[in-house]
């Protein structure tokens, strides 16, 4: 049973290394020169969530998950990367077991509540982007506050 | 570290066995450890008396029976027994509750947990780390225990290719050396195998309960209010700079608009009281938060591990 949970956990994150890799050479190449992601570490999960709007620019933020190989159990380095129009690295935001969902204009909501330091608020489970340097101020919103798809279509 | 070490019998022990009194005590404290660790499930522990009972015989026959150990040729009558120098006392023996190697690095840990814990009691929120807790988590790092090459290298597993923790803690960075102490620091620069890698560790793992809380904080070094007026050709950081405080001790005491900040006028009348920024730390994580942070997220059940191993732990030594 162990062998067949790695198996599907090394189909899992070589499936996923190859999404980065293979078909996002350029974004993995602007991750690596930023030291954002390490050839030490296995690249287990890399996507594109959403994009952040300011003014007429859109920021892309990713979801980069990496595992450190341990003897027993991997440690986990998971980061929400910001890039800018340019596709430089703008901002990294660590994470532990949280996950950022979407966008919505200059916020990311996130799965979980995180806090970061020197934030403003926090814990929170939406985080807002201030200012050039994309400062960052968590908020809290109540899921059942958001609306659903067939209220959304109203 | 030397090898496991198996406790000498000086006959057997169990059913219709020589039953010596002090081998019996061996035998019984063993089981009760090998009842603690969960290797035998049905079964609570029984006194430590030295007199051979039948529960002690059932308990042997339990466990030879879960261990798939074979009766002996010569033990026609399936009695349930322990010979000295038998497998059933090498794998007893093995328990880490048992076996003294799965404890090498206590002395470590309660000596570093010690120092960090008087050290950050006047941080809000502080809780002294129960050092049983890092001891759990050392089991949990290296599972095979004191027989894996890990052990000795890397107990705490800090410091493993493409691991960013040892780096943070050697050079301070991301405000760990609000923790960490410099001396710890440096030592750490010249070797992280076995008890330097529980150091590391365990400044990894105070480094991560701060970690959220990590805030600028503005200290005011004189309260005086001064004034000066925007020189022209200037902007308010480097004004700010010039006067020995900061823009946002110039914002608050002048009632300027933080929108407006770049459209000052030359002459305005900058009020402030000497100050500067200083990183410190406004709180701290719970343990069990801390812990999951110190795995990084890499593995969601982490946490319950340790808690598993902690439990057995806490019921053998005492805090």
């Amino acid at each position: 049973m162990k062998t067949v949970r790695w198996f599907i956990f090394l189909l899992a994150t070589t499936a996923a290394f190859a999404q980065c890799t293979a078909d996002r050479p350029e974004l993995t190449k602007t991750l690596l020169d930023a030291k954002v992601i390490d050839l030490d570490r296995v690249l287990a999960h890399c996507s594109h969530t959403c994009d952040l709007r300011f003014g007429g620019d859109a920021y892309h933020v990713l979801d980069v998950r990496e595992l450190v190989k341990n003897v027993s159990d991997p440690r986990g380095v998971n980061q929400i990367v910001i890039l800018d129009p340019a596709w430089k690295v703008a901002k990294t935001i660590p994470y532990i077991d949280e996950r950022p969902l979407f966008c919505r204009y200059d916020q990311v909501f996130i799965l979980g509540k995180m806090r970061i330091p020197d934030s403003i608020g926090g814990p929170g489970n939406v985080i807002v982007f201030r200012g050039p340097d994309l400062d960052v101020e968590f908020r809290n919103v109540e899921w059942a506050s958001l609306p659903t798809l067939r209220e959304s279509k109203k | 570290m030397s090898g496991l070490v198996i406790p000498k019998l000086s006959g057997s022990v169990g059913d219709g066995a020589v039953n010596a009194p002090e081998d019996v005590r061996i035998i019984q404290d063993l089981l009760n450890k090998a009842i603690l660790n969960g290797e035998l499930p049905g079964f609570v522990q029984g006194p430590v008396n030295g007199k051979a009972s039948g529960e002690t015989t059932r308990m042997i026959a339990a466990y030879q029976n879960l261990r798939g150990i074979p009766i002996p040729r010569g033990n026609k009558s399936r009695k349930a027994v322990i010979e000295p120098e038998s497998r059933t006392l090498m794998l007893l023996a093995k328990n880490p509750l048992a076996d003294e190697r799965w404890s090498e690095y206590d002395a470590v840990v309660q000596e570093e947990v010690d120092g960090y814990n008087q050290r950050l009691r006047n941080v809000p929120g502080f809780v002294d780390l129960d050092w049983r807790w890092v001891k759990a988590m050392i089991w949990t790092e290296v599972k095979a225990g004191p027989d894996s090459p890990a052990w000795a290298e890397r107990p705490m597993q800090i410091g493993n290719p493409g691991d960013p923790g040892l780096k943070v803690i050697q050079n301070g960075l991301d405000h760990s050396d609000l923790v960490v102490p410099e001396a710890v620091r440096i030592a750490l620069k010249s070797g992280t195998t076995g008890g330097a890698n529980v150091r590391a560790g365990v400044a990894y793992l105070y480094h991560r309960a701060a970690y959220p809380y990590y805030k600028q904080t503005e200290i005011v070094d004189n309260p005086t209010i001064e004034t000066s007026q925007l020189a022209a050709g200037t902007t308010l950081t480097a004004e700010a700079s010039k006067l020995g405080t900061t823009v946002d001790e110039i914002v608050r005491q002048s009632g300027l608009d933080p929108a407006k900040l770049s459209r000052l006028q030359v002459g305005t009348t900058l009020k402030y009281r000497k100050a500067h920024k200083a990183w410190q730390i406004s709180g701290w994580l719970a343990w069990e938060q801390a812990i999951r942070d110190y795995n990084g997220g890499g593995d969601s059940a982490y946490v319950s591990k340790v808690s598993r191993a902690y439990a057995k732990i806490a019921s053998c030594w005492s805090r």
